[in-house]
């Protein structure tokens, strides 16, 4: 009897794992595409997104924006998103006023949410006086931009106009931001409208959009499924269905990948970038990003405001080394504080190179012959490889005479740390989604921004970041981000690492891909093709 | 003593190990370092205003006590509380999760029964001889084999290489019907359908995830019963059923086994239990949506009500397998006593 059990046992295992086979096999149907992600969405609410691949490429696909930043095809059917050009969207049109305080748009007509009611004015004033309301990512967007609730007037159904509390030149390419979404007000008034009270809702959950994607289903943890909105007022997307699936490991990703159960890898490994380009049925996409990976060191802590110090860090940094063997060349080198791809960015002011001895000769002017010792933080699996930079950094230092340790915090308690600005020296990456200069330098280098992490308070930075920030005239505009790339060389204000080049693994038949500098999954373009 | 009052006087038992666990998470949760309102805001948009707000609607403005108090009374009206990391309903995180968990590791707790027993029993009967050799070698690798290469090892040979296994992505294969929630286990729910394919596709999903589990547990469980067997075979009883001419299959399997069983009970209650707590690698390199990921990622986030709810039912299993394993010594061991 028990023999007959194990012996049965065997044989349908076996059959089992058989059969799996061909059950899998008729997957490329071609108007689904298959894209995976590391992690699961934290909320599908533009209102409340931050930080998250997943939710923000649902996002993309759920909802429309007043206006976008114009898509350019490429020679090879790819395209690129061109950060300098903002096209109608929602709105057909905008008009300012001469100081850009005030500006009307005048919304298309006939678009419809998905639930088939229309959007209007009157739904665009409800979702940004919504999400001023829940007081989370999409208010601090619309504080910066300026808008307040008070000062969003209806003129008609199909115009509105923001009073906005100063001049504002970028307020275009603070509304195509992925969080600021319109959303239905009718459908989230009939789930409990808006419950400033709760971290997150309904609205995080469900599809509240206009946009060329319906959600179709959520499964917690393994996928999320959209569907082409036929109705769509727009150019349709050339997928049919797209689904996300939440694949945690890199290698399973891989293999899943090789063997044609998935059609796009977001986020893949510069390591394995010429592994997967080898393979025969799969390319890699790489395009630069604009995200700036570099090292801040806050000047109140001594030596970190002797500036000679900060000049021997930065000629202590293998920059070569990093880009070459960690990276495997998929970066760049980081050459200022304005990223290479957003407007203005030069690289002209950048002469670092590693010099170990000129390094050492300003330790010695700077009054520390014998170096000194310090502790460099970072968080952890945010920034690609930054644990192996800074043991190589940790490397070249001690040549030097200093000795570094490294301080590898959890996410949560890094940010606590970064908040109180008192670290000392730590790594930093980031990506802003919008391009213009002065976006960056308000955030990192402004004394007033909260992200301003090493605390730097310099009246000249200041100066320059208060007239420019208003500026409507973009040459004037330059102008000063010039200057202030200069200082920032001069000063030694940060060790610039690299940009990276962000990769995507795909199936060699994905068509229309769209190269973001934002880092982002942008849904709209890409499919499968045959 | 009536069977049905040892169980819930066990149950009513847990309260106070639930509380003890709750008070050491409270704390421990707040006073390591990490403010979870800056993980939800991220850093881009963690303006001051954003912060304070977020901090009060958290509650995390008020004191450990006065946060605890309030957990306290939430918990007594059965709210788990909010996971804002996900988004969801601490309850409705643990729900859809568990049933994902609670499938796999019974399903490997199977697979280490039907392989392990039999193991432990040739072991202790050959022992020191090539038989026991080879299964001590076999058990010596899977301990040290880690899950997380195994299950990789395993989905390469498998799935990429010999094309046999299903893709490893989840509970069940997107080319079939989800069927619809009846329990949360969808052997159960794919029979309850009725729906075979769905139903197949779910058990091949296991079998990988299922054996990488198993592999590295079986381990101990050979070993624990292997050393019991040899006692046990020792054993006066076991000479008179030799003398008396019993089958040496009967004698082993039947009284050599049995006896030699407590022990091994007790391990495979450990086991299982810590299994139902999450096996996260094996979740990870799956793609499993189970309660191990789950707890990590709340521990990432610094999710308090996640982390919290997960400790209850971390407690809870615990309790409800040893438990089991308490009642099935008497069916075991008649001689064993309830009390």
């Amino acid at each position: 009897m028990r023999k007959g059990m194990t012996f049965w046992f065997w044989v349908m295992m076996f059959s089992f794992l058989f059969t799996a086979a061909s059950l899998t096999s008729d997957a490329q149907t071609g108007e689904v595409l298959r894209v995976a992600f590391t992690s699961d969405a934290r909320s599908l609410d533009p209102g409340i997104t931050t930080r998250d691949y997943t939710g923000y490429a649902v996002i993309g696909g759920l909802y429309d924006f007043l206006v976008q930043y114009d898509i350019k095809p490429d020679k090879d059917g790819t395209f690129t998103t061109d950060t300098t050009k903002v096209v109608p969207m929602l709105a057909e049109r905008w008009e300012h006023n001469p100081d850009m305080s005030e500006w009307t748009f005048y919304l298309r007509k006939g678009v419809k949410f998905h639930s088939g009611k229309p959007l209007n004015a009157q739904a665009v004033k409800y979702t940004f006086a919504r999400y001023i309301k829940i007081k989370s990512a999409a208010n601090t967007v619309l504080w910066l931009a300026k808008v307040t609730e008070p000062g969003i007037e209806v003129l008609d159904d199909y115009t509105i106009k923001f009073k906005l509390q100063g001049p504002n030149p970028l307020l275009l390419d603070y509304v195509q931001m992925l969080n600021l979404g319109i959303q239905d007000p009718e459908a989230i008034e009939a789930h409990g409208g808006v419950t400033p009270e709760k971290p997150s809702d309904w609205v995080s959950k469900n599809d509240v959009g206009s946009g060329p994607f319906k959600l179709v289903s959520w499964n917690a943890g393994v996928e999320i499924i959209l569907e082409r909105n036929e109705d769509y007022w727009g150019p349709k997307p050339k997928a049919k269905r797209v689904i996300y699936k939440i694949i945690p490991e890199n290698s399973t990703r891989e293999m899943l990948l090789s063997k044609g159960e998935l059609d796009i890898m977001w986020l893949t490994p510069s390591k394995d970038y010429a592994m997967l380009n080898k393979t025969k049925n799969l390319k890699v996409m790489g395009a630069p990003s604009i995200n700036t990976t570099y090292i801040d060191m806050n000047r109140n802590n001594p030596p970190f405001d002797n500036i000679l110090v900060r000049k021997a860090l930065c000629y202590s940094f293998p920059y070569e080394a990093v880009i070459k063997n960690i990276f495997y060349g998929r970066a760049v080198q980081m050459t200022s504080p304005v990223p290479k791809g957003a407007p203005s960015h030069t690289s002209e002011y950048f002469t670092m190179k590693q010099d170990l001895n000129k390094a050492k000769e300003l330790l010695k002017e700077a009054g520390y012959p014998n170096g000194f010792s310090f502790t460099f933080q970072l968080g952890e699996g945010r920034i690609a490889n930054s644990n192996e930079i800074a043991v190589a950094w940790q490397a070249e230092l001690k040549k030097i005479g200093i000795t570094m340790d490294i301080d590898v915090l959890p996410q949560a308690a890094f940010l606590e740390k970064l908040n109180s600005k008192k670290i000392p020296v730590f790594m930093i990456s980031w990506t802003s989604f919008v391009t213009d200069p002065f976006y960056q330098l308000m955030f990192l280098l402004g004394s007033k921004s909260f992200c301003n992490y090493a605390d730097i308070k310099d009246a000249n930075l200041d100066g320059w970041i208060e007239k420019a920030v208003p500026e409507g005239n973009r040459e004037k505009r330059y102008a000063i981000s010039k200057e202030i790339q200069k200082y920032a060389a001069e000063q030694a204000l940060w060790v610039y690492i690299l940009q990276p080049i962000f990769d995507t693994a795909m199936n060699k038949k994905v068509q229309g891909f769209c190269f973001n500098p934002d880092d982002q999954f942008h849904v709209k373009t890409v499919y499968l093709g045959k | 003593m009536n069977i049905w009052r040892y169980i819930l006087r066990r149950l009513l038992s847990t309260l106070p190990t639930i509380f003890g666990a709750l008070v050491i998470m409270f704390i421990l949760t707040r006073i390591l370092p990490g403010d979870p309102v800056l993980m939800i805001l991220g850093p881009a948009h963690a303006s001051p205003e954003n912060i304070e707000n977020l901090r009060q609607i958290m509650g995390l403005d008020h004191s450990i006590l006065v946060q605890f108090v309030r957990y306290l009374g939430q918990l007594m009206k059965g709210d788990l509380g909010f996971s804002w990391h996900s988004g969801n309903p601490v309850s409705q995180e643990l729900l859809t999760r568990f049933p994902a968990t609670f499938e796999l590791t019974t399903f490997s707790l199977m697979l280490m029964i039907i392989f392990g027993f039999p193991l432990g029993v040739i072991a202790g009967y050959y022992r020191n001889k090539t038989p026991d050799n080879i299964i001590n070698g076999m058990t010596v690798m899977g301990i040290s084999m880690p899950t997380f290469w195994l299950g990789l090892l395993l989905i390469y040979v498998f799935f990429f290489r010999l094309g046999i296994a299903p893709p490893p992505m989840g509970r069940l294969s997107s080319e079939v019907d989800v069927p619809k929630v009846v329990t949360g286990f969808l052997l159960l729910d794919t029979l309850l359908s009725k729906n075979f394919s769905s139903f197949l596709s779910a058990l091949q999903q296991l079998i990988l995830p299922g054996i990488t589990l198993a592999f590295f547990n079986l381990a101990i469980i050979v070993r624990t019963l292997k050393a019991d067997m040899i006692e046990t075979l020792r054993e006066d009883f076991i000479r008179t059923a030799r003398a008396m001419g019993v089958g040496q299959k009967r004698i082993l399997f039947k009284y050599a086994l049995r006896n030699a069983l407590l022990p091994t009970v007790t391990m495979l209650g450990t086991v299982y239990g810590s299994l139902l707590g999450g096996a996260v690698l094996t979740e990870v390199v799956f793609s499993w949506p189970g309660v191990g990921m789950y707890a990590v990622e709340s521990i990432q986030w610094l999710d308090y009500a996640g982390l919290q709810g997960f400790i209850i039912l971390y407690v809870l299993i615990f309790t409800m397998v040893n438990l089991a394993v308490d009642i099935s010594y008497r069916s075991i061991d008649p001689r064993v006593q309830l009390d």
